[in-house]
């Protein structure tokens, strides 16, 4: 089992300004997943209170191509958990004491264990910040190495089986912000949401508790893709209520609903302003299984709708209707 | 509360023991009513009182040991639009709710305008907001917010009036509720209830209390104005927990259509009734109105000083109206 890779500056950057943060405020703990061609930090929901959380990188963005070496007897996969907060703390130092380059090696040190003469060998990252005539080794301790069993279940984690029929862009209309607004002080309310996702482009969603129920339509959102998109119908002559038109909507088939949890949307609007993604890709699976959420980034250097080298994406656990 | 069923024959039944024509209030902007409730600061779980009239909206509550009682009103002039035909409808809602509902509306938008419906199918109230703002969509497609809300309601009686056994004479003082405020948020410390004394000659007001320290607050004649004493000196006792909720909560004058006055009035038998004046934006246009009642009538302008003439002469339709009305307490309990 090898790994020892140098990061590219944006690599290091992207992990230590926005991705490692949006980790941390969902879990402690992530498992760091490397390939040849990709890597993957990822959350299992019992890490990230009941979410999944997938940040993806493409190897030429997180590394040197020339230096960047994987090997495992597993398809050359090397899997292992981390402390977010520990990584995170690592790279900020290197960042800032010896900043021209960062290499790491995937180590085996022996350790001594406390209270007795026996030594055990413990994998570690091992890091080498160097810059201005600088140089500043951490080693950063992980957990074992995963054995193949593993890796494999982390491979179908990290992904969804399939995308959503349809997706809404929540930072579209009104604005993510506003929408964590309104969902921030329904959470006072009730723990648990209902979402709606409607083809014409509109998001309801409810909550009900004791003697108050209360709602919320946001009406032109983005659909994705574009030919799942709905015109809404007219409104000349039927003025219709918020509550109306999502009743209407679902009879049409137009619609899906779900409930999920008050503070997984929030969370994941708020570390939103961490990352800045150009897009918020919200999704209910075929099936209202789960729901799918796809931050989608934009490189500024370039005329391409979308970053491929980057994706961030969530599922969420739904409950099972009453 | 079953959100998404259509209940055609529960329904029925609520018309037919309902009569009455609906109620459609606008009020064009939240802010108006969320700061009156806060004003209230009511955290218990229990029902208030609404009440819908031809005149205004009331709101009433009674505390748990019954020596408190707080009222807000806002007249109809401060409605955008006001249909409600009497008779006047009364019905309990749960507080708590209800502010967690509006606060749910006021983050989506500040200044949004609120509509109140009344019965809804299962006799509910029914709160609309509607922001289409001045967002843009990027792909420049129209954006907006609608917020609706229903909030079960209760059978409820309005909780009895204490002001029904105001006894005069009474001694009555106005003066700036942040005054108040600040001398009544000073008194917290000691512990203890409040001793308010009010003399004649020379006017003056102090106010005491006495618990693990003492600390007394002064307030100069030049800060109150239409100050009138029943005998040369009126002392009574409040609970400490009284006073705090009928003085302390009221809005900045920043936050609302300019400072809120207040009026404190001690009746021959030691209730306590504090009136706070709260200028609000909005409404319609200023119209004659009928008179409220006794704190209007008692605050004719000629009888009036200072910044207290001018409040007076203020437009009293624009005023939203927070009142507390506690009892006396003896000697330390």
């Amino acid at each position: 089992m090898k790994f020892r890779a140098t990061l590219t500056e944006r690599g290091c950057q992207s992990l230590h300004k926005a991705f490692l943060p949006t980790l941390e405020k969902f879990g402690k703990t992530c498992h760091i997943l490397l390939g040849p061609d990709e890597v993957f930090f990822i959350q299992r929901a019992v890490d990230a209170d009941g979410a999944n959380v997938t940040v993806r990188f493409t190897a030429e963005r997180m590394f040197n191509t020339e230096s960047f070496r994987v090997a495992s007897r597993h398809f050359n996969l090397v899997a292992f958990a981390v402390d977010v907060g520990l990584l995170l703390k690592v790279l900020r130092s290197a960042v800032t004491n010896a900043p021209d380059t960062l290499d790491v090696k995937l180590t085996q040190c022996a350790v001594a264990l406390p209270g007795c003469d026996e030594v055990e060998n413990k994998p570690f990252l091992c890091f080498t910040a160097r810059g201005d005539g600088v140089s500043l080794v951490q080693e950063l301790p992980i957990g074992k190495p995963c054995p193949s069993g593993e890796i494999d279940a982390l491979v179908a984690a990290k992904d969804v089986a399939s995308l959503c029929p349809w997706y809404l862009d929540l930072a579209s209309g009104a604005g993510a912000a506003g929408l964590a607004r309104v969902v921030d002080r329904m959470k006072a309310l009730s723990s648990s949401m209902q979402v709606a996702l409607c083809k014409t482009g509109d998001l309801h969603i409810q909550v009900a508790e004791n003697s108050v129920m209360l709602g919320a339509l946001f009406s032109g959102l983005t659909v994705y893709p574009q030919d799942a998109s709905k015109q809404p119908e007219p409104e000349e002559g039927r003025q219709l209520t918020a509550e109306e038109k999502l009743q209407e909507a679902l009879q049409a088939g137009d619609a899906m609903t779900v409930h999920i949890q008050v503070k997984h949307l929030l969370k994941i609007l708020s570390v939103s302003t961490l990352s800045q993604p150009s897009r918020i890709l919200f999704g209910i699976a075929e099936g209202c299984g789960h729901v799918h959420v796809m931050f989608v980034y934009r490189d500024p250097s370039t005329e391409a709708a979308y970053d491929d080298s980057l994706t961030l994406g969530f599922k969420l656990p739904v409950r099972d209707e009453d | 509360m079953d959100i998404d069923s259509n209940d055609e024959q529960e329904q029925e039944h609520e018309e037919e023991e309902q009569q009455l024509p609906p109620v459609h209030l606008t009020l064009s902007n939240i802010r108006s009513l969320t700061t009156l409730l806060q004003a209230m600061k009511i955290s218990a779980k229990q029902a208030c009182t609404v009440v819908l009239a031809p005149e205004g909206v009331e709101l009433h509550w009674a505390d748990d040991s019954k020596s408190l009682r707080s009222s807000l009103q806002l007249r109809s002039e401060l409605f955008s639009s006001y249909e409600c035909g009497p008779p006047r409808r009364v019905f309990g809602v749960a507080m708590l709710q209800l502010v967690d509902a509006l606060a749910v509306f006021a983050s989506a938008s500040s200044a949004a305008p609120l509509q109140l419906h009344y019965p809804g199918p299962d006799g509910e109230l029914q709160l609309e907001l509607s922001d289409s703002g001045d967002a843009v969509d990027v792909d420049g497609g129209g954006a907006g917010c609608v917020m609706y809300a229903r909030i079960a309601t209760q059978e409820q009686d309005l909780p009895s009036d204490m002001t029904d056994y105001w006894r005069e004479p009474a001694s009555y003082f106005l003066l700036k509720g942040a005054l108040l405020k600040e001398a009544v948020d000073d008194l917290e410390w000691p512990g203890g209830s409040v001793a308010i004394r009010l003399s004649r000659d020379p006017p003056a007001l102090s106010m005491a209390a006495a618990g693990t320290g003492s600390l007394e607050v002064h307030l100069s004649a030049a800060d109150l104005s239409g100050v009138q004493v029943a005998e040369p000196q009126v002392q009574q006792r409040y609970r400490y927990k009284n006073m705090k909720a009928s003085m302390c909560h009221i809005p900045d004058g920043k936050e609302v259509g300019g400072p809120v006055s207040t009026k404190v009035s001690i009746d021959a038998n030691g209730l306590l009734k504090v009136t706070h004046m709260v200028p609000l934006a909005g409404g319609r246009a200023p119209g004659g109105g009928s008179a409220t009642g006794q704190q209007q009538a008692s605050m004719q302008p000629s009888a009036l000083s200072g910044f207290a003439a001018t409040q007076a002469a203020l437009d009293s339709s624009r005023l939203g109206v927070v009142q507390f009305v506690s009892l006396p307490v003896d000697e330390e309990d």
